[in-house]
């Protein structure tokens, strides 16, 4: 009997709502995100505005959703980025041991001990905070992971014979890197992705909080949560909603990476086999 | 374990200096004139020199940088602008704060942990295993800050059995304490779920070799098989992952300091960016990370003492 596979159908359902609401944002909300009418301020949830509304009678869905678009935005864009740059600097060093390879590698190895926060405080200070700013720290800080993973498998890789075969049809080490070891490598460089796609989130989300993220007026979750800190004793659930999106977009991505590594890895799937087979 | 000892250490020297060389560059060369991000834009040009003279711009480069290294070596880090203090009692009276806190997470994130991975392991796939695991999750998915947010709300405003933030000091050392609590739980969540998924997914694969079956077969009650043949086994991963965790504890305790008005280091370094203080910013961020570096390098010592196939390396 074939078995529902939990972990992918709800993490690949949860970020397609996700995404769905992040781009619906572009052309729909219920009301403009930023329209404030002081009159209705931190209202409870009606039947105009399901959430409610906020301190200057902003529409919590509408803000919640075009803060979605924000949140997913830079975090696509930042695990883009930081995945080209790592999976280019784990080929250069992957593909021949030596000199170049030890010092990418200890280059890679101190990007990874500094945090992304530090980071971020370091690039706002100098180039003031704003989103673009974040984006960079995010996808700083995720160029040693994909470089470690692509070094990885590129050392047991090169050593195939496929790639002598390549070389023996005349092929230049680009054309062997790119069109024939690559897509070798694609697979667990997606499943990475995605995990590194809800980190990104998070990291995205503690930023906005302290402000370092995307400026005001435009919404976003970490922020949303900031300015309800003043307003909890009256209306608690203005830090509630902005909070559960943020974890329930990141447990969408990790569900979703743990699923697809369950499946694709060839390592993990033979451990799954072995313990539906004791079971 | 000499060679081994001196090997790490010239790592970490290495990892301090290119700490230092990169926080430099970053304030330095990144495009954006530091005087003017000091003074903003209504500066007239006597103030705008005068600045450059006061944060040494005037100087060639590399001059500046060995300065300020060969001052930062003796513990001078230069003076904060706004508040005309060293930096480095800045920091050094704030770590009073920090390091507390983050020691703190560390103890509750580990005596979560452990219990909770080998409890979820023992009882694997059975009931408890998923609760475990769901608890586990939510640690994994719940952001640090917004746990300090949901804990003031609980705590604080609806029991009123906490204070919301701020620290009284440790004149009242007891008080001290009782203000540390909160932020330390919200920081120590995110750890403690990783950490109780490693000791889990070890314990899991520990549980099925053979010594633990000897232990079993020679009637060792349960709770000690677990406790004294699994877990001393299933600890060693958890000590590579501590190197990682203290440098998410130090980072993370920028956010926490900040959800609950924490005099810390980490607090520092946000108010120095609002402040545009960058002696303050520089300053603070070389610190932070060295203490990573240095916890790392304690972890490395740990684990050559404990695992000494990794000694030869």
């Amino acid at each position: 009997m074939k078995r529902i596979d939990w972990d992918l159908t709800i993490g690949a359902g949860i970020t397609a709502v996700f995404l769905f609401i992040g781009l619906l944002s572009l052309v729909y909300t219920p009301y403009p995100p930023n329209a404030q009418r002081i009159e209705i301020r931190l209202s409870p949830p009606s039947f105009a505005h399901p959430l409610g509304t906020d301190q200057l009678g902003r529409d919590v869905l509408s803000r919640l959703m075009e803060g979605a678009r924000h949140s997913l935005a830079v975090a696509l864009t930042a695990v883009f980025l930081g995945a080209c740059a790592g999976t280019t600097l784990g080929m250069i060093a992957g593909w021949r041991p030596g000199i170049l390879d030890e010092v990418l590698m200890r280059m890679v190895d101190f990007i990874m001990g500094f945090p992304i926060l530090l980071f971020a405080i370091l690039i706002a200070a100098v180039l003031g905070p704003g989103m673009r700013n974040s984006l960079i720290a995010i996808a700083v800080a995720n160029v040693p992971v994909f470089a470690r993973l692509t070094r990885g498998n590129l050392l047991s890789l090169r050593e195939r014979e496929f790639v002598l075969a390549a070389r023996a049809c005349g092929a230049g080490t680009g054309r062997i890197l790119y069109a024939h070891l690559l897509p070798n490598l694609i697979s667990p460089l997606l499943i990475q992705g995605t995990i590194s796609l809800g980190t990104a989130i998070l990291a995205d989300a503690g930023l906005s909080y302290l402000g370092l993220g995307i400026q005001p007026p435009h919404p976003s979750w970490g922020r949303m949560v900031y300015e309800a800190r003043s307003f909890l004793a009256l209306d608690p659930w203005l830090a509630i909603y902005p909070g559960l999106a943020i974890a329930l977009s990141i447990l969408g991505f990790n569900l979703l990476g743990d699923g697809l590594r369950d499946r694709f890895d060839p390592r993990r799937a033979r451990r799954r086999a072995r313990r539906a087979r004791s079971r | 374990m000499g060679a081994y000892i001196l090997r790490r250490g010239i790592g970490l020297g290495l990892t301090l200096f290119l700490i230092s060389v990169a926080v430099f560059l970053v304030i330095n060369v990144l495009p954006g004139d530091p005087a003017q991000v000091v003074l903003g834009m209504e500066a007239d040009p006597a103030t705008y020199q005068a600045m450059r003279a006061r944060l040494g711009l005037d100087r060639p480069i590399m001059t500046r940088y060995f300065d300020w290294l060969a001052g930062a070596l003796r513990g001078d880090l230069g003076r904060s602008l706004q508040q005309e203090i060293p930096v480095s009692e800045l920091i050094s009276t704030r770590m009073e704060v920090t390091l507390p806190l983050s020691g703190l997470a560390a103890l509750l994130a580990i005596g979560v942990s452990i219990p909770l991975g080998v409890l979820t392991a023992a009882h694997h796939n059975r009931i408890w295993d998923y609760v475990g695991r769901f608890i586990l999750q939510l640690g994994m998915i719940i952001p640090e800050f917004w746990a300090g947010i949901i804990l003031i709300l609980i705590f604080s405003v609806r029991l009123h059995v906490l204070p919301a933030g701020g620290f009284p000091g440790w004149g009242e050392g007891g008080r001290g304490l009782l203000a540390l609590f909160l932020p330390a739980v919200a920081l120590s969540l995110p750890r403690a779920a990783v950490l109780g998924r490693t000791v889990r997914g070890a314990m899991i694969e520990i549980l099925g070799e053979e010594y633990v079956q000897a232990a079993r077969g020679k009637g060792l009650p349960e709770r000690r098989v677990l406790y004294r043949c699994a877990l001393r086994n299933a600890l060693l991963p958890v000590v590579t992952l501590s190197g990682l965790l203290g440098a998410q504890l130090v980072a993370g305790s920028i956010l926490i300091e900040n959800v609950f008005s924490l005099p810390g280091v980490g607090r520092l370094a946000f108010q120095a960016i609002g402040a545009r203080d960058l002696p303050l910013v520089q300053g603070t961020v070389v610190v932070i990370a060295a203490l990573i570096a240095v916890l790392n390098f304690g972890v490395d010592l740990t684990y050559g003492l404990l695992d000494p196939r990794i000694r030869y390396r």
